[in-house]
């Protein structure tokens, strides 16, 4: 019963992040790349992937086949022979294969790299839409969809991240020992959808992490961690803007608020911004005082006896303490007393009318 | 991985096919190319550890490494510690130690990687196939589609025509 209502909140919540993001593929697409095979639908056309060039030793069987149990249901595949739904590839070391799919439009080549695995679930022109669902076992796939008559729908299912393609060539996609890669070359057309898996440890979907890469752009395994510590990532000024002063401010206010275009150039009185012109300040350098940002006029005090500490302000209260003792007659520590005790006086704590209120 | 399978998958990497018939072929086989050292001592059901791995990794692939590899490596002092260290700054293991123990799925990763350096550095003859930026786009950016190879075979229907579709094998191509 438990297990029931975990594997309910993770299908619903991976339907929820589905609705919450339209351009994510659906979990139907997604569970049609884990599944064994799909079946032909009325009114599909024939698509096929046609074998282009064929390098090393590269076997092909109908998916399910086990390459050491079901060595005999394995064989070698040859340039020309053309390879459907429900098939499954796989290359070894110093193996390559080139796939091109027929008919031609939309243009696709695919690329299977050495020592890799992948089956052909779906592949079919439906709905106007050429549909190809492929799964990478381990390895890596390189392919490339060029704009034809016939839109492309292709999706690269891998067991921890799915690929999705937006109008792309040439891309990568590699899955090897639960990490993957997906690239878009530097001169890819169009975008890649990335969707990393997040799986509970008996292999349920609790949720799901995505982001578009462009030309030249890579994600891998860790950008399901790298969204979740985004939330976290903000910029947070360490200088002490009160305290400093000449050099310090000019390079602060350059390097950390990008006011730098403010400044007047070249020694002018007037910058762009109509300010009240340059005074010369400490260590030959120009105040930041201008029309926009007068910071006379905000208050910033320029402490020109050094940087004490934080630069929050002074501690007037501590040299009150001393202040008082020497304004008070000899001998007098009562007044003393009393003097301390305005300073540290307690605050009053304000009354919520909770809990238990002592009369 | 035990040493022995660790021995094989070597030859496989080096060789491409593992034409010994036991253990003691192999390990014969490895040391003799310097590929694997007599001083390691490795049993044929040891598990192997990740420094020895990387250390043959290393010299079937012809990589160099750094200073105290050719120093002290190169005299067997830390031999398996810096060849693991080389991997995993070219980012071919991940970070490990090298007495660590191997995974079946760590070692297949790392010779797949190994295989495509080995093919970059012209190890052995490369195969010509490629899909990249280079080699298949027009001088306009377009991508280059194979054309339609002659005599290719019918194409499977659904699922279970897939299997006997196609051309039989004679030989391997490329």
């Amino acid at each position: 019963m438990m297990n029931y209502h975990k594997r309910f909140h993770a299908r619903m919540l991976f339907a929820l992040a589905t609705m919450a993001f339209p351009a994510m593929a659906s979990a139907q697409d997604i569970a049609a790349t884990t599944a064994p095979a799909s079946q032909p639908q009325p009114g599909d056309e024939n698509l096929v992937y046609e074998i282009a060039e064929v390098a090393g030793i590269v076997k092909v069987a109908s998916i399910g086949m086990d390459p050491i149990k079901d060595a005999a249901a394995w064989r070698q595949v040859v340039p020309g022979e053309s390879l459907g739904r429900g098939q499954q590839i796989r290359t070894t070391f110093r193996s390559k294969l080139k796939l091109v799919a027929r008919p031609a439009d939309p243009p696709t080549v695919i690329l299977l790299e050495n020592s890799s695995r992948m089956t052909i679930e779906d592949l079919a022109i439906r709905n106007g839409a050429a549909v190809s669902r492929l799964g990478l076992g381990y390895g890596a796939i390189r392919a490339g969809v060029a704009e034809g008559g016939v839109r492309s729908d292709m999706q690269i299912a891998t067991p921890r991240a799915v690929l999705s393609k937006r109008g792309t060539d040439i891309f990568r996609v590699e899955y090897m020992n639960g990490r993957f890669n997906m690239s878009l070359s530097e001169q890819g057309r169009g975008l890649l959808q990335a969707i990393q898996l997040q799986l509970s440890n008996r292999g349920d979907v609790i949720g799901m992490k995505s982001r578009f890469v462009t030309p030249g752009q890579q994600v891998t395994h860790r950008m399901a961690q790298a969204i979740e510590s985004m939330t976290f990532d903000r910029d947070i000024n360490i200088n002490d803007i009160f305290g400093l002063v000449g050099n310090d401010k000019l390079f602060t206010m350059l390097n950390d608020r990008g006011f730098g275009f403010l400044l007047p150039f070249n020694g002018a009185s007037n910058n762009i911004f109509n300010g009240q012109g340059i005074t010369q300040g400490e260590d030959g350098v120009a105040p930041f005082n201008n029309g926009l940002f007068n910071t006379q006029s905000q208050g910033v005090r320029s402490i020109t006896d050094g940087n004490f500490g934080v630069g929050q302000g002074s501690l007037p209260n501590l040299f009150d303490i001393f202040r008082n003792r020497d304004t008070q007659p000899a001998g007098s520590k009562k007044s003393m007393n009393e003097a301390m005790r305005s300073i540290f006086k307690p605050k009053a704590r304000p009354r919520l009318n909770i809990g238990r209120v002592r009369r | 991985m035990s040493v022995d399978e660790a021995y094989r998958a070597m030859l496989i990497l080096a060789d491409g096919e593992d034409t010994a018939q036991d253990f003691e072929e192999r390990k014969s086989k490895l040391e003799s190319r310097g590929i694997a050292r007599s001083a390691w001592q490795l049993q044929s059901d040891n598990v192997v550890d990740a420094g020895s791995v990387a250390y043959m990794v290393c010299r079937i692939c012809d990589i160099d490494g750094g200073v105290n590899m050719q120093l002290f490596g190169r005299a067997g002092l830390g031999d398996r510690r810096y060849a693991l260290r080389e991997l995993i700054y070219r980012e071919m293991i991940d970070d490990a130690v090298d007495y660590q123990y191997m995974t079946g799925a760590g070692l297949f990763a790392l010779l797949r990687k190994a295989d495509a350096l080995m093919e970059k550095k012209g190890l052995y003859t490369p195969t010509g196939i490629d899909l990249s930026d280079e080699t298949d786009r027009d001088p306009q950016g377009n991508l280059i589609v194979p054309p339609p190879a002659s005599g290719g075979a019918a194409a499977p229907d659904s699922a279970d025509q897939g299997l006997g579709g196609g051309v039989p094998a004679t030989q391997p191509a490329g």
